[in-house]
């Protein structure tokens, strides 16, 4: 780690500019020549130094937040419905790729569910890094391998100067996603998007990784978006939780009174749905139905139809706004009148 | 053996020949379960635990018959179904069906699914025509699908929806016994939840025996009556479900116990994560005493020399660890939070 400078954690600063700001953005993606809604007005705002977590189902919207804030949508496959999505007060939307570089890798770093997909197969891993710096900060070859592999060693790789020479499928899942981590803060970019990180991952792994980026985070002051289905990776892991459904944020709350109470009858009942929180073998209260299909919304609150507190004539008529201040919100017009259950039911 | 067990699976063993690549180089033997004693009892759930490459799913492929065994006797209602071939094996079929991860994969896209459904009804029951029909209405509405959907193709059905015919399809023979193979991890957490409410709501109605295997420690303690936890092609610990995630007595346990994370913010609070070093060494060079030694933060030295024996201990069950016999001797007590505090350091270095 001695080349490295280490930037010292910061307290996350108030009143400061926000490091990410996504304003009111809405995206729709082209399905056989029709564009379909993914996101709609989503709002959020990340400071430096700060975890926040994105959970959500499967089609709810959240990795498609995720590729945006990198640029990653594929503009023949998209398009921009309005908004926008600042990162550093750079302006991300409807920017080429040219443009994108300067943000990508040295703003934002990302890594991904599967960390074998994401790495050439073809190349030692030690190779990939020394590319990702050499592309960024220029600097001879020597240099940037000595770098990669002090990277190695920042996260935790052991034998780094043998492992530098290892190619992707002679590691374990865990240390190729050590391997994706090293790359992604190989800049030391001021945020990392983490899709999924340790989905892929044995339990004693995911702890391994979860820990290391609990202390990347500390030592470096790098804000981190964490994306994911698991809501105890979420409760363990983020400071801040926003929950996403069928492409618009239902709601964000700090990690504690979210999981002790939360305000939206959706974020209830998933907490209501997990195994730990029931007694075993008796049968777990559940959520009816499926999440609705791309662009099959309702015209009034998008979960009404699973919604155990669903008042008809009041939920299902026009669309529900956000509720509350800026730290606790809520897209539930009922949330007022409802006590919600949380994830300590007894 | 007492009656009540339906299946039984006696010092399994299955080798893997180690060869890879094109030119098919030996790399010699894998030993994917060594020596695996396990007993599946009527109308009661064994949860399967381990982390990939812990040989679970093998032990469930092996009490199916699916593959053969290198060493050990499968036994199905006191019968040794070991060396069955053939029409034997159909029988024995019928008797025991599997439900796997993935329902995109396990469904045959170009069939309706009436037809997958419909197919092991005719094939081992061998209902034809509207006595199939029937059947087929039959199980859709048991595992709560509409009957109308018998004429949907695969793609046509959410993920969920198709968890529910593959079941459906396995529960077409009428078997005893169902193996669930990490039968909801590829699922939401809502729609997971719909589903382990149908398996816990089929066991009962049909009284099935089940061996559910998974990764996911909450869910195999919310479905299983007993639970058995494998590292390294061996059971390092089996019990009662309550016993073994409340008082786990390996390390191994209580440290996938504690990686767990945790949504309950009071659980949280409480409890400080035991974080495992490095990997699970590899199956083909395993160590030579403990399968556990190489991340044991209590290991010494018989731990290095000896294969621990199982012992009983207290509160049901039994643990394969050298702490249970010799050297600070636990003698059937669990391996206490404390215990594990004191030694963590040891984790670190």
């Amino acid at each position: 780690m001695s080349t490295q400078q280490v930037r010292q954690a910061e307290a996350i600063p108030r009143g400061q500019a926000p490091l990410v700001r996504v304003d009111n953005f809405s995206l729709d993606i082209i399905r056989s020549g029709d564009p379909v809604a993914v996101l709609t007005g989503i709002n959020l705002t990340v400071h430096s130094g700060e975890v926040v977590g994105l959970v959500g189902e499967s089609g709810s919207g959240k990795s498609t937040l995720a590729m945006s804030m990198m640029g990653l949508v594929p503009k023949r496959v998209s398009r921009l419905r309005g908004g926008s999505i600042e990162i550093d007060g750079f302006e991300v939307t409807g920017k080429s790729t040219r443009d994108l570089r300067g943000i990508r890798g040295n703003k934002v770093g990302m890594i991904f569910q599967e960390p074998m997909t994401s790495l050439d197969p073809a190349f030692r891993v030690g190779d990939q890094i020394a590319e990702v710096i050499r592309r960024h900060r220029g600097g001879t070859r020597r240099d940037a391998r000595a770098e990669a592999i002090a990277n190695l060693k920042l996260v935790e790789v052991a034998d780094a100067e043998r492992r530098a020479d290892s190619y992707p499928h002679e590691l374990s899942g865990g240390l190729r996603q050590r391997v994706c981590i090293a790359m992604a803060i190989a800049c030391r970019p001021d945020l990392l998007i983490a899709d999924e990180p340790t989905t892929a991952l044995d339990v004693t792994t995911q702890a391994q990784i979860l820990d290391l980026l609990r202390r990347l985070r500390q030592d470096m002051g790098m804000a981190i978006v964490l994306i994911s289905h698991d809501l105890a990776v979420i409760a363990e892991f983020c400071d801040r939780v926003m929950v996403l459904y069928a492409g618009q944020m239902i709601e964000q709350a700090p990690v504690d009174p979210f999981f002790d109470r939360p305000r939206h009858p959706y974020s209830s009942a998933l907490l209501q749905s997990l195994p730990e929180n029931q007694k075993p073998l008796v049968e777990l209260s559940v959520l009816p139905g499926a999440p609705p299909q791309l662009g099959m919304v309702a015209p009034g609150c998008r979960f009404a139809v699973r919604c155990a507190h669903v008042v008809a004539g009041r939920c299902d008529v026009a669309p529900i706004q956000m509720y509350g201040e800026d730290a606790r919100q809520y897209r539930c017009i009922r949330a007022d009148e409802l006590e919600l259950p949380g994830a300590d039911n007894e | 053996m007492s009656d009540d067990v339906v299946l039984a699976g006696i010092d399994l063993v299955k080798d893997f020949s180690g060869r890879t690549g094109l030119i098919k180089r030996s790399t010699g033997n894998v030993r994917a379960v060594d020596h695996v004693t396990l007993e599946l009892k009527r109308g009661r759930t064994l949860g399967l635990v381990g982390e990939s490459g812990s040989g679970k799913s093998t032990v469930g492929r092996l009490l199916l018959r699916l593959i053969d065994v290198s060493d050990g006797a499968v036994l199905l209602n006191d019968q040794d179904v070991t060396q069955s071939k053939h029409r034997s094996l159909r029988k024995l079929r019928s008797a025991m069906q599997m439900v796997f991860q993935d329902p995109y994969s396990s469904l045959n896209p170009t069939m309706r699914v009436g037809d997958i459904i419909g197919e092991p009804i005719s094939y081992h029951r061998g209902l034809r025509g509207t006595a199939r029909d029937n059947e087929v209405e039959r199980l859709l509405v048991s595992v709560g699908l509409a009957v109308e959907q018998a004429r949907r193709f695969p793609d046509e059905l959410s993920g969920g929806q198709r968890q529910r015919v593959a079941i459906a399809r396995a529960l077409g023979s009428e078997p005893d016994i169902l193996v669930c193979d990490e039968a909801v991890s590829a699922l939401d957490i809502s729609i997971q939840s719909q589903i382990l409410n149908l398996l816990l709501h089929l066991q009962s109605e049909f009284g099935l025996t089940m061996l559910f295997v998974s990764h996911d420690l909450s869910v195999v303690r919310h479905v299983s009556h007993d639970i058995a936890v494998m590292y390294l092609g061996q059971i390092v610990e089996y019990g009662p479900a309550d016993r073994v995630a409340d008082q786990p007595a390996h390390p191994y346990t209580a440290a996938l116990l504690s990686a767990v994370p945790q949504a309950k913010p009071s659980s949280r609070r409480t409890s400080e994560k035991v974080i495992l070093e490095g990997d699970p060494p590899s199956p083909s060079a395993p160590p030579k005493g403990c399968p556990f030694v190489s991340r044991c933060p209590f290991a010494f030295e018989p731990c290095h020399e000896f294969r621990p024996a199982h012992t009983p201990v207290n509160g049901g069950g039994t643990v394969a660890c050298h702490l249970q016999t010799s050297g600070p001797t636990l003698g059937g007590a669990s391996l206490g939070g404390a215990a594990f505090d004191s030694e963590k350091s040891a984790t670190k270095h």
